[in-house]
């Protein structure tokens, strides 16, 4: 025999104590009509396990039921009390069909009559004890009149007359007929189930009440299995809520109690009908978190097999459990069991499920962790997954995962970026990944973000992030690192991205720290043979392929110098070097294409042509140094060449002779 | 004998006329368009094997039937034997179907369902 819960133990207390009376299942483990579901009543393997009791056991269960019989409430000689257990009968012959054939002749007492007939039909013992129950109350009755004997099984019998009592027709009347041809249409309807209502796999509309002018209407139910089928089939009305909510007592005009007395009975006596199977790791869990008690409640399905890995699954009112050999038997519910069938699955990125749901996180979140990944959830951003071993994940774990500054994730890891790169949005931000890049984070709406947001992400000019966002710049700035360049913030000017030579060359002034301070602009291109410039707070900085990059001083002599000249586009094109100081009287220097540029506060800025004859004069005096000093003109046409005028005097080119005359003053 | 457990009256049963065939209920507890048109109906209160149950479908005009034998379970009829008409003898659309009973000594017909027929 199974272990039964519920009354394993009282059968070894009863084989201690012939004499104690085991009562009723206590309260705490009744059968509760609200757990009962309308699609799975009763399991397969518990219909139809023939040899679920011996009729040893099913006598000892019928004396437990009715202690003592009360043949004194006779109502005369007509009609004297035998209770069931009391109660013997002779079969009559059966030939093989539906069921296997029964030899007829035999007197047998019910317990044995019933476990005959259970083994020939091969239906559950227990099944046919509840059905004698619900249909005539024949199990706990003290003192049973004989016509439920007649109709014991409610079979064929539906002419009632005076007090109750049943005219069965004649075929079907009687304890044993009454008990063998119910069980053989249970077996009818597994074997046939195409003449009947109710089926396997499909869904009825399924009456509440057989009185149709009470208007009490159908019932949609979507049938699991075999054996809830038969119960339909053997009685056509479904439960309502005002049943299911009454225990054993009555509900409202609209109830119906034979298939919630079935429910009701079989759980208070032999354990609930549609439990999980003993011993599989599905049923283990079950009963570890607490059975129908528990979070996951009753079963709404059998155990299903053949998933992946020889993987079972069971479906309950308040979850679902999932076993594999590998990971063992663990359950899932609510927004993570949604998010996780999203995924597909076992079949999908993250396998089973290797721990139950964790509670208790930031913001009243959870986790649950599955073979190759975790599902986290708060009511914030819902139930969202991370792959374990990932790039993404990983950086999330060295922030401090939910409790560090990315929070939870928002949506999952999204691939098929550029250099088969991916990404996944926190709560405070955005995890980019790649295998040149590694993982780092830009912060939600940052100014950062939306420059780099602005550059089209990975696939602007920047590409990936190569460091997360980094503070403590002056005046409280920020910057982050890129493949292709930097971005660098603060709150007087915002977010810039600085690539290239323009960024080293702004790198080498000292960045934010040097004379240029943040930018203030992002490059600006399309110039002179290809150039570009940016600017930044104290200056610019101008880059072609010739001159490279280099800077000016907004507000300098030198810069002025430059822009009256008509910048790139005059005489002086790019800058070649920056603007150098250090020079006699606090002047600076700034060499360009096409000159240099000189400047002191009793000058001015003035500049002298690359290479031409004035310049390499000036040069062989010692430039500012020498006689001459600083120049307090540019180069001017003149009568046959030109002149540039010094502090010390005069630089004259004749173009006859291409010579120059020095006239100091 | 009131033990505080509340049982179903027993199936109310259907007397046979005196003369002719007395009225039963027949209730469609199933119909579906999407393979041809299944249907399968219950008829409470008796429990025989030699009625018969006939589905009759109806859009536009157009009449198709379909019969089969009625099977007797505990105290009800099922009809569900052969109560099925397939797709080429049908058009698509929606179609009014009904369930009729009829045996020596009892007969009903149930309310009207519609199916789609796709």
């Amino acid at each position: 025999m199974r272990r039964h819960r519920g009354i394993a133990a009282a059968v070894a207390v009863v084989a201690m104590l012939a004499a104690v009376v085991v009562g009723e299942a206590s309260a705490a483990n009744a059968a509760r009509g609200t757990d009962f579901v309308p699609g799975y009543i009763v399991s397969d393997a518990e219909f139809f396990d023939s040899s679920a009791m011996t009729s040893a056991q099913i006598q000892e269960f019928l004396q437990r039921r009715v202690p003592t019989c009360r043949p004194d409430l006779s109502t005369g000689p007509s009609d004297p009390i035998v209770c069931l257990k009391d109660y013997r009968s002779t079969t009559v012959t059966k030939a093989a069909g539906l069921c296997q054939a029964i030899e007829g002749g035999r007197s047998l007492s019910a317990a044995e009559l019933i476990d005959v007939v259970a083994r020939a039909c091969g239906i559950s013992q227990e099944v046919l004890l509840v059905t004698l129950q619900k249909e005539t109350s024949l199990v706990t009755l003290n003192a049973p009149s004989q016509w439920r004997y007649q109709r014991a099984m409610g079979y064929a019998c539906p002419d009632t007359g005076p007090g109750g009592s049943a005219q069965c027709s004649a075929d079907y009347e009687g304890f044993f007929n009454q008990v063998y041809f119910a069980a053989r249409q249970y077996r009818n309807y597994v074997s046939n189930p195409q003449f009947f209502n109710f089926r396997a796999g499909q869904t009825s509309q399924i009456q509440l009440h057989n009185n149709a002018s009470r208007n009490c209407g159908t019932r949609s139910v979507a049938i699991v299995n075999a054996a809830t089928a038969a119960l339909y089939n053997y009685t056509p009305y479904v439960p309502n809520a005002a049943s299911l909510n009454a225990g054993y007592g009555s509900g409202d005009t609209c109830s119906t109690y034979g298939n919630r007395n079935f429910y009701l009975f079989y759980g208070d006596w032999f354990g609930l009908p549609n439990r999980p199977s003993d011993g599989s790791g599905v049923g283990n869990l079950w009963l570890a978190l607490g059975g129908e008690n528990g979070w996951l409640g009753a079963p709404r399905s059998p155990e299903y097999s053949g998933l992946r890995d020889g993987g079972t699954w069971q479906q309950f009112t308040g979850g679902m459990a999932h076993w594999s050999a590998a990971s063992g038997a663990w359950a899932t519910r609510g927004s993570i069991a949604s998010a996780w069938n999203a995924t597909g699955s076992e079949n999908g990125p993250l396998g089973f499920p290797t721990s139950n749901e964790h509670t208790g996180f930031r913001d009243g979140g959870t986790w649950q962790q599955f073979q190759r990944g975790k599902i986290h959830w708060s009511n914030a951003t819902g139930a969202q997954w991370t792959l374990d071993g990932s790039g993404v994940q990983g950086l999330w774990a060295r922030t401090g995962w939910e409790n560090g500054a990315l929070g939870y994730p928002a949506t999952q890891e999204y691939g098929g970026l550029r250099n088969g790169g991916v990404w996944q949005r926190f709560q405070g931000g955005t995890i980019h990944w790649s295998a040149a890049s590694g993982a780092h984070w830009t912060k939600s709406n940052s100014s950062i973000q939306n420059a780099w947001a602005a550059q089209g992400w990975e696939n602007g000019v920047l590409g990936y992030p190569t460091s997360d966002e980094l503070g403590g710049l002056r005046g409280a700035g920020a910057w982050q690192q890129f493949q292709g360049g930097m971005v660098h913030w603060s709150a007087a000017t915002g977010a810039w991205v600085t690539t290239g030579s323009i960024a080293s060359t702004w790198g080498a002034s000292g960045s934010e720290n040097g004379p240029l301070g943040y930018p203030t602009s992002n490059a600006n291109t399309g110039f002179r043979d290809g150039g570009s410039w940016q600017q930044f707070q104290g200056g610019k900085i101008h880059w072609s392929n010739a001159s490279g990059a280099n800077w000016t001083l907004d507000g300098s002599g030198v810069q002025g110098l430059w822009a009256r000249t008509g910048w790139e586009n005059g005489p002086l094109g790019y800058p070649t070097t920056q603007e150098y100081g250090g020079l006699r009287e606090g002047g600076v220097w700034q060499r360009f294409q096409g000159g240099t540029v000189h400047w002191s506060a009793t000058s001015g800025a003035h500049w002298t042509k690359a290479g031409s004859s004035i310049q390499n004069a000036w040069a062989a005096r010692g430039w500012e140094n020498g006689a001459l000093g600083y120049p307090t003109t540019d180069e001017q046409p003149v009568t046959g060449g030109t002149e540039q005028r010094f502090q010390g005097g005069t630089i004259r080119w004749t173009a006859a002779t291409n010579s120059v005359q020095v006239t100091l003053r | 004998m009131d033990d505080g457990v509340a049982v179903d009256p027993p199936s109310t049963p259907v007397p046979p006329a005196e003369k002719g065939q007395a009225d039963v209920s027949v209730v469609i507890t199933s119909a579906s368009g999407a393979d041809g048109i299944s249907v399968v109906a219950l008829v409470e209160g008796i429990a025989e094997d030699d009625g018969l149950c006939t589905l009759t479908a109806d859009s536009s005009g157009i009449e198709v039937v379909a019969s089969g034998p009625g099977h007797g379970s505990v105290s009800s009829v099922s009809c569900a034997d052969g109560l099925e008409i397939p797709l080429d003898q049908l058009h698509s659309g929606d179609w009014s179907v009904t369930v009729s009973y009829e045996s020596d000594a009892y007969a009903g017909v149930s309310a009207a369902v519609s199916v789609e027929v796709a």
